[in-house]
């Protein structure tokens, strides 16, 4: 029970074969031009670079059907909202046309924030408001999967989480199988059950999001993700403790996480300072004892550090100068400083 | 589709007529079908008119075709639009006002039409004679009053027509296809 898909491709010779599990949500990671669009293109049946060799859901092979009768809905990146209808049409568009079932539109609506949009067309919405009607419109035509590609990058971050909370309810409850494009890691990492990532038309990784660990995307801010264990709350300081392979980390208080469950934290470089012995007295609330395993000099005044921690790494973003005046080598023992107010599930 | 654009009117009319004769394959089958002979038959006016109107018709419906950006109408194919669906639900809302347009010209251009007509038609009072051929015989009789009324009649309607077509379409007004 599963979409399988197949396609050669002319930017890469080698042929990508890609496996998506049933009533799951894979999202798709990769620099621009890797080949995202084109993928969930060639799946919904739209013209695309690739050309696919084998496309089945559920062992039923669907490669020959147009997009209007493949069980799959594609909610572009540039939403493609239709003009001429209001909020309200275009939200009903799919639903009138693909399967028989009693949608909860009110939900929808009230979820994405839509009350009071209905009435209104698309050229005098803002591009956040289109891509949540786009999504809201994707929802409501019920498809067994649901491609969407980068459909929050026009939102803040609150409404992100918000939304992206909604999507997994959404998902669960009607068993549908969701295909997700996006460049944001804390996104990816609320939402995936697995996690493909891509580089030139070519599968780079596949298994679940533990495989965003260390990933770097080359076209943002450098950072890393690491996986950690809630291990408790301290209710006065607003803080919840996190284990990250027998370290502490400390961070804002989330609230939405059952105990055991894995968390994952993206730490961006830049947040992340190197002391040689243990600080006293210092308002950085997490030490993490590292060792240095790459030091990268940069040709402006900046040097990348890669550190081991345990059996994840970190990633330091400091001066030149600094990494002179500490005499950082290759195998010393060092401290990172870690801002707890920096850190974001 | 364009040759009706640059050739004479009366070219096209005399090989429709020919085209139309009762001796030809098509004049037979009309014969046969409908107990009437095509050629100087109201019909067969109707006929040469919307070969001789049709790219008047067909470009300002291209150019409005074109302008619908591709992915909306891949959004809907995915969203479950049949192509036929599709074209009735967007292309033809989103082309509502070419769709106007090109009737409008359409319409104003046969009315204006008079080589093809006088041709296949023969001008045939009561049955094929229309109102630029009927001016025409007017002033030939030298009878101003009748030619008067014809002529400030067909001025007022294309006017009418003119206007109808400014106000529907602004940003329009200065394409090719209206100063044609």
């Amino acid at each position: 029970m599963s979409l399988v898909f197949k396609a050669s491709n002319d930017m890469a010779s080698a042929e990508l074969e890609l496996a998506f599990k049933d009533r799951a949500c894979t999202v798709i990671f990769g620099p621009s031009g890797s080949g995202k669009t084109s993928l969930l293109r060639a799946i919904a049946g739209l013209p695309s670079p690739l050309a696919v060799t084998e496309l089945t859901v559920n062992g039923a092979n669907i490669r020959h059907l147009a997009p209007h009768q493949r069980p799959i809905v594609l909610s572009a990146q540039n939403s493609a909202l239709f003009p001429h209808l209001d909020v309200q049409q275009n939200l009903v568009y799919g639903l009138k046309r693909r399967y028989e079932y009693t949608p909860d539109i009110q939900k929808v609506v009230e979820r994405l924030g839509l009350s009071t949009l209905l009435k209104r067309k698309p050229a005098s919405l803002s591009g956040g408001e289109a891509q949540r009607v786009a999504l809201g419109r994707a929802l409501l035509s019920n498809p067994l999967w649901l491609l969407l590609d980068e459909p929050l990058t026009n939102l803040d971050q609150n409404a992100r989480k918000d939304i992206v909370r909604f999507l997994n309810d959404w998902r669960k409850q009607r068993q549908i199988g969701v295909i997700y494009v996006t460049h944001d890691i804390p996104e990816a990492l609320a939402i995936a059950d697995q996690v493909i990532t891509l580089a030139k038309g070519k599968l780079l990784k596949s298994g679940d999001p533990d495989v965003l660990l260390g990933y770097q995307d080359p076209q943002q801010e450098l950072s890393t993700v690491v996986s950690a264990r809630l291990s408790q709350h301290h209710k006065q300081d607003k803080l919840s403790e996190l284990l990250l392979d027998g370290n502490r980390l400390l961070i804002p208080e989330i609230t939405t996480v059952d105990g055991t469950k894995t968390l994952y934290l993206q730490i961006a470089a830049k947040d992340v300072s190197l002391a040689l012995q243990r600080p006293q007295r210092t308002s950085i609330l997490n030490l993490l004892p590292c060792t240095v395993s790459k030091i990268e000099i940069s040709r402006e005044a900046s040097a990348t550090i890669t550190l081991n921690l345990g059996s994840q790494h970190l990633l330091a973003k400091v001066t030149r100068r600094s990494v002179r005046e500490l005499d950082l080598q290759v195998g010393q023992k060092v401290w990172a400083q870690v801002k707890g107010i920096s850190l974001q599930t | 589709m364009a040759l009706p654009l640059v050739l004479p009117p009366t070219v096209l009319g005399f090989y429709l007529l020919i085209f139309f004769a009762p001796d030809t394959a098509l004049g037979q089958l009309w014969l046969t079908l409908t107990g009437s002979p095509l050629s100087f038959s109201f019909s067969a006016l109707v006929i040469g008119s919307v070969i001789y109107s049709i790219p008047f018709v067909v470009q300002p419906l291209q150019s409005a075709f074109q302008q619908i950006p591709v992915g909306i109408l891949e959004s809907a194919s995915s969203l479950g639009a049949t192509p036929l669906d599709r074209f009735v639900s967007i292309v033809m809302p989103m082309c509502k006002r070419s769709f106007i347009t090109a009737g409008c010209l359409g319409f104003a251009h046969t009315v204006g039409e008079f080589g093809v007509v006088l041709m296949i038609g023969g001008n045939i009072p009561g049955e094929t004679q229309v109102l630029s051929i009927a001016l025409f015989d007017s002033v030939e009789r030298l009878n101003f009053a009748e030619a008067h009324a014809v002529a400030g009649g067909l001025l007022m309607f294309s006017l009418v027509v003119l206007i109808s077509l400014y106000r529907l379409n602004p940003a329009n007004t200065n394409s090719s296809w209206v100063s044609r």
